[in-house]
């Protein structure tokens, strides 16, 4: 909603990992993105007159950033499902597509879904193609978070071949050698934008633009250029006009792919990419740290608590670890930033991150406080008792100091523990150094070259803790 | 003057105290004699306030030092502020009053030359000095030392009773709990002995002999060793 007085925008939210055709990043120009969906979302914008602004969001939260308010529409091949209508609105469909069957090149076993019995299937999870594996006898279900890792898998016989929607298998498998597309359409599906069901009038909006796109045949010229007009979508725009365009962007694409790099080529590529990798690294040293703080105060306080608080206090704090320690911190995140929003609570996903990640921590921190607490000679607490100091005296200036000694190696281990965790906050919009990788290694195929420096790194960012505990660790001897 | 009347303590099978009474005149020593397992540690504690216990009456001073066995002085700070701490945290001392009583105890004990070391840095002797001194600062009337002896060697021994008897000439009470036959021999005014946690005899070391006959052949074995 866009109350009176404010800049009209339109934020709409991709996912740039998901790659070639929808929304990405164009290998030679890392700062440009492209994408059919961009293309949409740009003409769209153009029609309701408003600026847009992209936000960047894992896949898988997608929708659920839509209900936080983060961004106004989400437009990233979401394919429009009874299950999917139920939690928010789709717009009109604005591309009928369906899936095919991958293989290894050469494969000749299978020609249509029943001959997959049997072998093992990988595909994009959350996708419609994950619904129809499973609802197979005898199918092994391979998911994964992105088409890159899908081939890789398949290249290297993990799995035996994909279901993918067709805009992939143009995009990733029948452009790579290494891979042939089994032309057989299975099942059928739409994409559609998806709006807030708070937001009706922008529904409203959309459908009317994509209406007039639909009619004045812009859609279709958008689709033409990434060779992706087909049967099903002309019959869906009611549209049988012959195809006019030439396919430029696909052909750029697949120019642009340069699957064969030389090494020096490589090392340009590196070179440019440098640039991105040390935002992601600065976005995981700001989270990692920030999130270090709360974990140490949380856990004081939590230790203080457990060791000197009442029967209530005690039985609070058990119950906060065991919750903590009990869940996996994906979910905690998950629940913070989409979550909270629902009772009132809207946060930035920075501090999401921060909080999720140091309470998550906190519990650590707390235990390793009270071992280290408790190695501390009963003597040293009862000689404070008997000079006069009370508990809190003696907590803070005999006890801490010298738990603190016992305390640093644990927790030199935990807070690099917290650094590589901290890859986690892409599922709620941060764009750290692990999203980076993934993002670079999707655009430019290079997964073990761009580890390889995302690796170094993070072992650079832990480089400071090591030496400064090891520091500390002298001095107290 | 120190008086207790039925102290007892039943928490444990093995820490029980059954019905311990003495009269202890101020600025005099007492020395608790036992075998391991007696009870003596355990009514030393108690008297101290760091173990519970129920106790018909008792007359005890309010601020009272205690010297353990064994890792008494503070790691982290050095023998100066391990003294002040107590006096700026707890007696709320200026930093001038402060250093003033430091170096006074620290004279007291012969330290003051090791006023900045860590306790690490000391030897086994200065760290029992130490902690005296430390107690000293907070002038107590009454303190307590936990088998001081134990852990020293025999030179320095005789060093501690020396220190005892000074402190004696202050009117500071002192009790200690020993297996160091010297300890009553060289420094007590009086002795209890401890069997089972029961205070079996209390006695002034004078007359400890006449009271012999009353007690268990066992126990006049051990006290034979002390007198």
């Amino acid at each position: 909603m866009v109350s009176v007085g404010e800049a009209a925008t339109l934020r709409w939210a991709a996912d740039t990992e998901s790659g070639a055709p929808y929304v990405f990043y164009k290998s030679e120009n890392m700062q440009q993105m492209t994408g059919f969906e961009y293309d949409i979302a740009m003409a769209l914008a153009k029609k309701l007159n408003r600026e847009p602004v992209f936000v960047q969001n894992a896949w898988e939260g997608l929708v659920l950033g839509l209900e936080s308010n983060l961004y106004d529409i989400a437009i990233n091949g979401i394919e429009i499902l009874e299950e999917r209508q139920k939690i928010v609105n789709f717009s009109e469909p604005y591309y009928a597509t369906y899936l095919q069957i991958v293989t290894r090149q050469g494969e000749t076993r299978f020609k249509n879904l029943s001959d997959l019995a049997g072998t093992k299937v990988g595909t994009l999870s959350g996708a419609l193609s994950e619904k129809v594996l499973r609802a197979q006898n005898d199918v092994q279900v391979l998911t994964y978070e992105s088409e890159t890792l899908a081939h890789r898998d398949l290249t290297i016989s993990r799995s035996d071949a994909l279901l993918v929607d067709a805009p992939i298998a143009k995009y990733f498998s029948e452009i790579n050698p290494r891979f042939q597309v089994i032309s057989t359409p299975i099942s059928s599906m739409t994409y559609g934008i998806a709006v807030s069901k708070k937001n009706p009038e922008l529904l409203k909006e959309i459908n009317k633009a994509l209406n007039e796109m639909k009619a004045s045949g812009e859609l279709k010229e958008i689709l033409e250029r990434w060779a992706l007009w087909n049967s099903a979508t002309a019959t869906l725009f009611d549209d049988q006009s012959p195809t006019r365009l030439k396919p430029v962007h696909f052909e750029e694409y697949k120019e642009s792919l340069n699957l064969e790099r030389t090494f020096k080529e490589r090392i340009d590529v590196y070179q440019k990419a440098m640039p991105l990798l040390l935002k992601g690294a600065w976005q995981t040293v700001r989270i990692s740290f920030s999130a270090m703080i709360v974990a140490v105060l949380v856990g004081l306080i939590l230790v203080s608590l457990r060791l000197y608080g009442n029967r209530a206090t005690a039985f609070g704090v058990a119950f906060f670890v065991e919750f903590i320690r009990g869940t996996p911190l994906l979910l905690q995140l998950f629940f913070i930033f989409y979550g909270l929003p629902s009772v009132g609570l809207e946060i930035s996903a920075f501090t999401a991150a921060v909080i999720g990640l140091g309470l998550n921590y906190s519990v650590q921190e707390s235990e390793i406080y009270r071992s280290g607490l408790l190695s501390v000679h009963r003597n040293q607490v009862e000689a404070a008792k008997m000079l006069g100091l009370n508990p809190w005296q003696t907590f803070w200036s005999v006890q801490v100091p010298q738990a603190f000694r016992f305390c640093l190696p644990p927790m030199t281990t935990d807070f690099i523990a917290l650094i590589k965790d901290s890859s986690l906050v892409s599922v709620i919009t941060m764009v750290e150094l692990t999203k980076t990788y993934s993002v670079l290694s999707a655009t430019y195929y290079d997964y073990v070259g761009f580890a390889v420096i995302a690796a170094s790194l993070y072992i650079l960012i832990g480089m400071p803790l090591v030496v400064l505990s090891r520091k500390l660790e002298r001095v107290q001897a | 003057m120190i008086k207790i009347h039925n102290l007892s303590r039943k928490v444990t099978e093995d820490f029980n105290l059954e019905n311990i009474s003495f009269e202890l005149p101020t600025g005099s020593i007492l020395t608790l004699i036992g075998k391991s397992g007696s009870g003596k540690s355990t009514l030393l504690r108690c008297l101290a306030g760091l173990e519970s216990y129920t106790v018909e009456s008792e007359i005890k001073p309010k601020r009272i030092g205690f010297v353990f066995q064994s890792s008494n002085l503070f790691t982290h700070l050095t023998l100066e502020e391990n003294i002040k701490l107590a006096l700026i945290k707890v007696q709320k001392k200026s930093g001038a009053e402060a250093d003033q009583i430091c170096n006074s105890v620290l004279e007291q004990v012969k330290l003051s030359n090791r006023k900045t070391y860590y306790p690490k840095h000391l030897s086994g002797g200065q760290q029992q000095r130490g902690t005296i001194a430390r107690a000293l600062a907070l002038k107590p009337e009454l303190i307590l030392y936990d088998e001081p002896t134990s852990a020293l060697d025999p030179e320095l021994v005789d060093e501690l009773f020396e220190l005892m008897l000074e402190l004696k000439k202050t009117g500071l009470t002192q009790i200690v709990a020993s297996h160091d036959r010297d300890a009553v021999k060289k420094v007590s005014d009086y002795m209890g002995l401890m069997h089972h946690g029961h205070l079996q005899l209390f006695t002034e070391v004078g007359q400890a002999k006449s009271k012999f006959e009353g007690l268990e052949v066992e126990q006049q074995k051990y006290m034979q060793l002390f007198i």
